[in-house]
């Protein structure tokens, strides 16, 4: 599979979060913030790019029977790894992600990668695909994290754009959350219908976007 | 399933062979975490120092080294005496509305409060929680021998443990200075 498909897949035709609607736990929890967003993008890609190499590679030598646990083995060993590696090197970024570090482990989108592509594709292949759905989620957290940061708090990044007390408040909070989700998703899937790419509708197998990839289906 | 058509052996192979790998990825694991937190560690554990260090250091500005002071007090955490005799830290932890209030207290060498500071953010938002700002504990600076202060309004449970455990902290000094004497 070409590599740069794989990137631009896991960008925007699949992207986890507002395609697939994967890993979004940590999404509405960490998009209050731009900062905050980048960090766990980047902390999740490290994850997904490592777990999706390591799988891959012991794909054939992995029994069926064991197979969830071997991969959560697998992803928890890295979070814990980049959980020691952050304290260490990066304490402002601990702090700042506080317990949703460590619940990295149950990301969806980590384990669902494992499961819809590293299981069944060469290494290298894997990892780019991790490095693309990691970018994809750091970009989904980004735009909402720009939004909710710059309605709600006024700043982007930490810098003042609107003055103090001027904010909507709501939009920091769960219930906006929500409200920008929804409303991305719905822009992400306006952009590529009009691009043509063919967007599935209806409840069940037939509207999921992972069709393509998924294993159940066949 | 075909299994009982199979011979005993092959069973236990296909048995043994789930258990063998995911030991196998398990011990790989293992390993691997084990030296990243042979790595790790120190370096963490020496941020945690520093930060306790530098948490200490403002309450008491001018002091120049912490040292520990081993103390059996109930509800005292720790003591800290500077080595320059510029005073002590005494950390307490209160009991709060809600659970535990953790209050830090400096004093000069001659047991008068230069500063404190309180971690009320466990109490109820904007009502207990008050009684971790600054203008609330403000009001301890100066006092000595035994402290109070004008009790928040609506948040007498919250003020009340922060004032208790200044005077846990005084009376922790008596003990430590009759100790020293």
């Amino acid at each position: 599979m070409k590599k740069t498909q794989l990137i631009k897949n896991g960008l925007f035709d699949e992207n986890p979060v507002l395609r697939l609607v994967i890993g979004t736990c940590p999404t509405l929890a960490i998009s209050t913030t731009v900062l905050g967003g980048f960090g766990m993008g980047l902390a999740a890609t490290f994850v997904l790019i490592c777990s999706n190499a390591v799988i891959s590679a012991l794909r054939r030598l992995i029994p069926d029977k064991v197979r969830i646990p071997a991969y959560i083995t697998v992803i928890a060993s890295f979070v814990t790894i980049l959980q020691m590696l952050v304290k260490a090197f990066v304490p402002a970024l601990d702090g700042m992600l506080g317990i949703y570090l460590p619940l990295i482990v149950v990301n969806c989108i980590i384990l669902g990668r494992a499961e819809m592509f590293a299981s069944k594709n060469p290494v290298l292949d894997s990892a780019v695909d991790g490095l693309g759905m990691g970018l994809g989620f750091t970009l989904a957290l980004i735009v909402m994290a720009s939004i909710r940061e710059i309605i709600g708090s006024g700043t982007w990044l930490g810098l003042r754009l609107i003055p103090e007390g001027y904010g909507i408040s709501i939009m920091t909070t769960p219930p906006g959350g929500f409200f920008t989700f929804g409303i991305v998703m719905a822009l992400l899937t306006a952009l590529l219908s009009k691009r043509g790419k063919k967007c599935a509708s209806g409840a069940g197998c037939e509207g999921c976007a992972a069709r393509e990839s998924c294993g159940e289906v066949k | 399933m075909r299994q009982d058509k199979k011979a005993p052996a092959e069973s236990t192979a296909e048995f043994l062979r789930p258990v063998l790998v995911l030991s196998a990825i398990c011990l790989a694991a293992s390993a691997l975490l084990g030296l990243t937190n042979s790595l790790t560690a120190p370096i963490i554990e020496a941020a945690e120092l520093a930060e306790a260090d530098r948490t200490r250091r403002e309450l008491l500005p001018e002091a120049e080294e912490f040292e520990e002071i081993e103390i059996e007090l109930e509800g005292i955490d720790s003591v800290y005496a500077d080595t320059g005799g510029e005073g002590y830290v005494i950390s307490v932890t209160g009991r709060g509305y809600k659970g535990d209030v953790p209050v830090t207290v400096g004093l000069d060498s001659e047991g008068v409060i230069v500063g404190v500071s309180a971690d009320a953010s466990g109490e109820t938002a904007t009502v207990g929680s008050r009684a971790g700002e600054a203008a609330f504990t403000d009001g301890f600076k100066g006092q000595s021998g035994s402290a109070e202060v004008d009790v928040l309004t609506g948040a007498s449970v919250s003020s009340r443990a922060v004032i208790n455990a200044v005077n846990q902290a005084l009376a922790a000094y008596e003990e430590v200075k009759e100790g020293s004497v």
